[in-house]
C-alpha cells in the first residue's frame, strides 16, 4: 500500500479509531496514543505485506492494544489495591471513567449502560454504536460469525435498554 | 427516554479528533521510521548507493535509532529513553519545521507534551516540585516560542486561527485535567502551580474571538465556553461531543426502526 492510499484510509477511519479507543479506555490522551500506535502498527503492516480488510484488521489491532492497555492498568491498579486495600478492576465500570471527556450528558448514560454490560454483549456493541460496523466486520474483529454478531447485538439491545431504563428512573 | 438514548448515540458518534490532533497523529506514525520497501530512496549520510554494505549498515542504523525513537516518544522525566525524546526527536523536528506555521504547530505540540508528562507523573504521584519546575520552564519556553511564530504569521492566514484555537483548546482542556488531579492527588501543590501557568498561557494565545474582535469592535467579544449540561465547562469546542464533525453530513443515515432504534440496520 502506498503512503498516498494509506494516507486516505487514514483519513476515513482516524475519527472513527480514536472514537472507539475513546469509549474503551476513558481517557483522551490514552485514546489518541492507543489509536497512533495502531496506524503505526498498521502502516508497517500495508507497506510490507499489505491489508487485505483494512477497516478490520484496524479494529482488531485496537481491540488488542486497549486489552494490553487493561491488562497493565490492571497490573498498575492491583498493587494499588494491595497498598488501599480496594479491588482493581479489569476494565472500570462506572461513569466516572468518562468524567473528564467532554461528552454530553446523554452520551455518559448511554456508555454507563454499556459499561454494565456482560463482555459478550458490550464488545458487539460498543463496536456497533460508536464505529457502525456492520455484523460481518464485527465478526471478522471479534472471530465470531455474522449470525452469532447479529444475535448478539439484538440481545445486548433489549439488556441495555433495561440497564439504561433502569439508569434513567434512579 | 428513548430520544435521550439516541441522541446519546449520536453525540458519541460525533466525537473525533481535531484538525491539528489528526495530523500531528498522521505526522508522527509516518515519523516513526518503519523501513517501507515502497518509501522512496533517501541517501540521508550521503554514501554512495553502490556500497552495498554501506548502505545497508545507514538502513540498520536508521530502524534500530528509528524504533529507539518510537520508543521514547511516549516516555516522561525519569525514565530511561526520555533524554532521547528531548535532546534527540524533538531537536530533529525542530530542524524540520522551516515555516512559521509548522514552527507554531510543533511548537504547540511540544507544549503540550510537557503538560502531558506532568499529568502523566501526577497520576503516578510522581510530579515532585523539581520535575514539575523542569516541565514548567520547558512547557514555557515551547509556549513562547509558539507565540513567536504565529506572530510571524499573516493574521490573515486561514492556519493561523486553527493553530491557535487548536492550541487554545488543548491548554483549556489540560487545565481542566489538572484541577481535577488537583482535587484529589497528595501532589496537588505541583499541579496547581502547572495548572495556574497554563490558565495563563491559554489567555495569552489569540482566538478566532479575538481575531474578529481587532476587524469589528462592536463583535461579542469571547466565545463562550460551552456548558455541556452537567455542571462542567469546557473550554475546547473542537471537543465539544455536540459539534458535527466534517464529513457528518456525508453519513447515511439509518431509517428508524418502530422502537426508534437507529442501529439495527443490515442485521
Amino acid at each position: 500500500m502506498m503512503k498516498k492510499e494509506f494516507t486516505a484510509l487514514y483519513e476515513r477511519e482516524s475519527d472513527a479509531l480514536f472514537r472507539y479507543c475513546l469509549v474503551r479506555v476513558g481517557d483522551r490522551e490514552k485514546a489518541i496514543d492507543i489509536a497512533q500506535d495502531v496506524f503505526v502498527k498498521a502502516w508497517q503492516e500495508a507497506a510490507t505485506e499489505g491489508i487485505g480488510h483494512p477497516r478490520a484488521y484496524l479494529f482488531t489491532l485496537a481491540k488488542n492494544a486497549i486489552i494490553d492497555w487493561y491488562r497493565r492498568k490492571k497490573a498498575v491498579s492491583l498493587d494499588a489495591a494491595l497498598e488501599n486495600d480496594e479491588t482493581g478492576a479489569a476494565e472500570p465500570s462506572d461513569e466516572k471513567t468518562h468524567a473528564d471527556i467532554p461528552f454530553s450528558t446523554e452520551a455518559k448514560r448511554v456508555l454507563a449502560a454499556v459499561k454494565k454490560l456482560e463482555p459478550t454483549y458490550r464488545d458487539v456493541l460498543e463496536l456497533r454504536f460508536t464505529e457502525d460496523l456492520s455484523p460481518a466486520e464485527i465478526a471478522e474483529i471479534i472471530g465470531e460469525t455474522a449470525n452469532v454478531v447479529s444475535v448478539r447485538i439484538n440481545r445486548g439491545i433489549e439488556k441495555l435498554k433495561e440497564i439504561f431504563h433502569t439508569n434513567h428512573a434512579e | 427516554m428513548q430520544n435521550n438514548f439516541e441522541k446519546g448515540i449520536e453525540d458519541i458518534r460525533k466525537t473525533g479528533l481535531s484538525k491539528i490532533e489528526k495530523s500531528m497523529m498522521l505526522e508522527n506514525v509516518f515519523a516513526a521510521n518503519i523501513p517501507s520497501p515502497y518509501a522512496p530512496a533517501r541517501n540521508i549520510f550521503g554514501m554512495p548507493k553502490t556500497f552495498a554494505s554501506v548502505l545497508a549498515s545507514v538502513l540498520a542504523l536508521v530502524t534500530v535509532s528509528g524504533s529507539v525513537a518510537y520508543a521514547a516518544e511516549g516516555s516522561v522525566p525519569g525514565d530511561l529513553l526520555y533524554p532521547v525524546k528531548t535532546h534527540v526527536t524533538e531537536p530533529i523536528r525542530d530542524a524540520l519545521a522551516f515555516t512559521p506555521a509548522e514552527k507554531a504547530s510543533w511548537d504547540a505540540q511540544k507544549a503540550s507534551r510537557r503538560l502531558a508528562e506532568a499529568e502523566t507523573l501526577a497520576n503516578r504521584g510522581a510530579l515532585s516540585p523539581t520535575n514539575e519546575q523542569d516541565l514548567r520552564r520547558h512547557f514555557d519556553e515551547s509556549a513562547a516560542a509558539f507565540d513567536h511564530a504565529i506572530g510571524s504569521m499573516a493574521t490573515t492566514d486561514p492556519a493561523r486561527a486553527q493553530i491557535s484555537d487548536s492550541f487554545a483548546n488543548i491548554l483549556g482542556d489540560q487545565e481542566n485535567r489538572f484541577a481535577a488531579i488537583g482535587r484529589r492527588a497528595s501532589t496537588s501543590m505541583p499541579v496547581r502551580a502547572l495548572g495556574e501557568d497554563v490558565a495563563r498561557v491559554f489567555k495569552e494565545v489569540p482566538r478566532q474571538g479575538e481575531k474578529q474582535d481587532m476587524e469589528n469592535p462592536e463583535a461579542s467579544s469571547s466565545m463562550p465556553a460551552p456548558n455541556h449540561g452537567d455542571g462542567s465547562i469546557g473550554r475546547f469546542p473542537e471537543h465539544d461531543a455536540t459539534s458535527a464533525r466534517p464529513d457528518e453530513q456525508a453519513r447515511e443515515e439509518p431509517p428508524e426502526n418502530e422502537a426508534g432504534w437507529q442501529f439495527d440496520r443490515n442485521d
